[in-house]
């Protein structure tokens, strides 16, 4: 539907990704700093994963992290448990996530909007002050996975893998009936429901499919770092993070969390670098500039740079 | 012959205003049934509790003798009860086909079957907006978004279709528009349509029955004729005679 008026769009689209997929894949062979990597794709699936959920329904869940923070603990406990291999632990942690969506969904999405927002906030609290006091899971210590969990090729390629699988399951369900039925959720909820939608459902099964992939994402995560506790697990500027990348790339749309994660990691790590003291300051002026300049994100941005050009924009709204 | 829908005693109370007070209201196959009432009457309430956007506080509804009374709307649209929204709600960024093919889709169409039109193009021709179908719908006139209203409550194939205000803002030469599509899906479709309207004389010579609210109670049914000539109803549109 995207590129009626631009045929050789999809064609584009598919080799690039593939390049882009290859490219990583043999990334180690050539390039040193593989943890960048790693964080760019972790960015990419905590952004594509919060995209899934808001962007298609429309709904802002500035509870995001609360997945991550949950995947993060079930992969640390059964890592540093012995229980599971890492590849074990961070499966069970994207289910342990969509679990904990299932069950948010419940009492959450019977709220609409803004209320949902403030709700969902009020979870990430609560996650944090739980996990903070529960003596099972470290309280405010947190748990230290041992130096056997070092393995950076396997860390590395399992990240890509998970992100690999979060941009083909986003796009799927952003291409199928599934994502017809959260488009019209989005634009006018009641109408949905009038049409024949179970607008529920849609909205449970986006959470799920956020949270799994966000849990999983937490789990790689602390794979990666060998600790967690509270405050990092359930870090509010993660969420807040995740929304930036996806607005400032163009919410609803597949490839905008990717860009957004790409530039703001980078971005933010020159400028923490550069400006210790002063980066998030700066970080936030940018962004404030970029959403007044470009309120649909540099995929909103392109298009009409497309339509300039004489070639077909996005004529559905989203979806893409 | 039993009703293809019946409103048993239904009432609804919002914090102690009563909207709607035990109101009963029949529909049979085939029929154009008017709703009629000034402001406040409780005639959208009403609309709003049959599709299930709310529920009565009491009473029950009956849909082909079936409890429908605490189903949800979408289910209720999938049944085979559509309705079009007083002020206009359409998917905004999606073009008029889009919206009418998102219908098509969910409003189970495929397991209802029936003589409607399947294609979400024929559906948009016999809606009046052939030429509107690439439109984002955000960008079309008063007019064309009752259409468009209209055309997405064909699209989910229903029995019942709950018509509410689809004159009111069009056109006096659109009028025609709005009779002659409610004829159509009556006389050629065999559907029920129950029609909320305060163009008097577009409805009054649509329906077969008319029932008429005030302060949420029905006060008159009937015949049009006979309506418009009920002392309690010239009341309730124009006040008592003085003297």
């Amino acid at each position: 539907m995207l590129n009626r008026a631009w045929p050789g769009g999809r064609l584009y689209k598919i080799g690039a990704s593939a390049l882009a997929l290859a490219l990583l894949a043999t990334a180690p062979l050539y390039f040193s700093r593989l943890s960048l990597l790693f964080f760019i794709l972790n960015w990419i699936v905590l952004a594509e994963s919060f995209n899934i959920f808001t962007g298609l329904t429309g709904y802002v869940n500035f509870g995001h992290v609360v997945f991550y923070g949950m995947g993060g603990y079930v992969g640390a406990l059964l890592m540093a448990g012995a229980l599971a291999s890492p590849y074990v632990g961070v499966l069970a942690a994207g289910l342990a996530s969509a679990l904990l969506a299932l069950g948010l969904s419940l009492p959450t999405l019977r709220l609409r909007g803004a209320y949902f927002a403030i709700a969902s906030l009020g979870v990430n609290e609560a996650t944090f002050v739980i996990f903070d006091n529960w003596p099972a899971v470290g309280s405010a210590t947190g748990i230290t996975l041992p130096v056997v969990y070092y393995q950076p090729l396997a860390q590395y390629y399992t990240m890509l893998a998970v992100a690999a699988g979060c941009l083909a399951t986003a796009y799927v369900l952003m291409h199928s009936r599934i994502g017809t039925a959260m488009q019209a959720i989005r634009q006018q909820e009641d109408t949905a429901r009038s049409v024949g939608i179970n607008a529920t459902y849609y909205k449970t099964l986006a959470l799920i499919f956020s949270g799994l992939f966000a849990g999983m994402a937490g789990a790689l995560a602390i794979w990666q770092v060998s600790i967690i506790d509270p405050p990092s697990a359930f870090d509010i500027t993660i969420s807040l993070n995740a929304i930036s990348m996806t607005m400032l790339g163009g919410i609803g749309t597949l490839a905008g969390p990717v860009l957004g994660a790409v530039v703001l990691y980078e971005v933010g790590d020159f400028l923490d670098l550069n400006y210790p003291y002063a980066h998030l300051v700066v970080l936030g002026v940018i962004i404030i500039g970029v959403v007044l300049a470009m309120p649909r994100g540099m995929m909103g941005y392109a298009d009409r740079v497309r339509l300039l050009l004489g070639g077909g924009g996005r004529k559905d709204g989203g979806g893409a | 012959m039993a009703a293809v829908l019946e409103v048993r005693d239904v009432s609804k109370k919002f914090s102690g205003l009563v909207a709607v007070d035990g109101v009963s209201l029949e529909a049979y196959e085939g029929e154009a049934v008017g709703l009629i009432g000034p402001n406040g009457a409780g005639k959208t309430t009403l609309f709003n509790m049959i599709s299930g956007s709310i529920h009565p506080t009491s009473g029950r509804i009956y849909y082909n003798g079936r409890d429908i009374t605490s189903l949800s709307p979408d289910r209720i649209c999938r049944l085979g009860i559509a309705r079009t929204f007083q002020i206009p709600q359409p998917f905004g960024d999606m073009t008029v086909l889009k919206n009418v093919e998102t219908a098509l889709l969910f409003g189970g169409r495929a397991s209802k079957g029936g003589i409607l039109p399947a294609n979400a193009a024929d559906i948009c021709e016999m809606a009046g907006l052939a030429d509107k179908k690439g439109m984002p719908a955000r960008t079309l006139g008063v007019s064309d978004k009752k259409k468009l209203e209209m055309a997405r409550a064909i699209a989910t194939a229903p029995k019942v279709i709950l018509l509410d205000e689809i004159a009111s803002g069009l056109p006096v030469g659109e009028y025609g528009w709005a009779t002659g599509l409610v004829r159509r899906l009556v006389g050629e479709f065999g559907l029920t349509v129950i029609w909320i309207e305060h163009v008097m004389r577009v409805i009054m010579r649509t329906v077969d029955r008319v029932y008429v609210l005030d302060h949420g109670s029905r006060i008159a049914h009937g015949k049009p004729e006979e309506v418009v000539n009920d002392e309690q109803v010239r009341q309730a549109y124009l006040g008592a005679k003085v003297g």
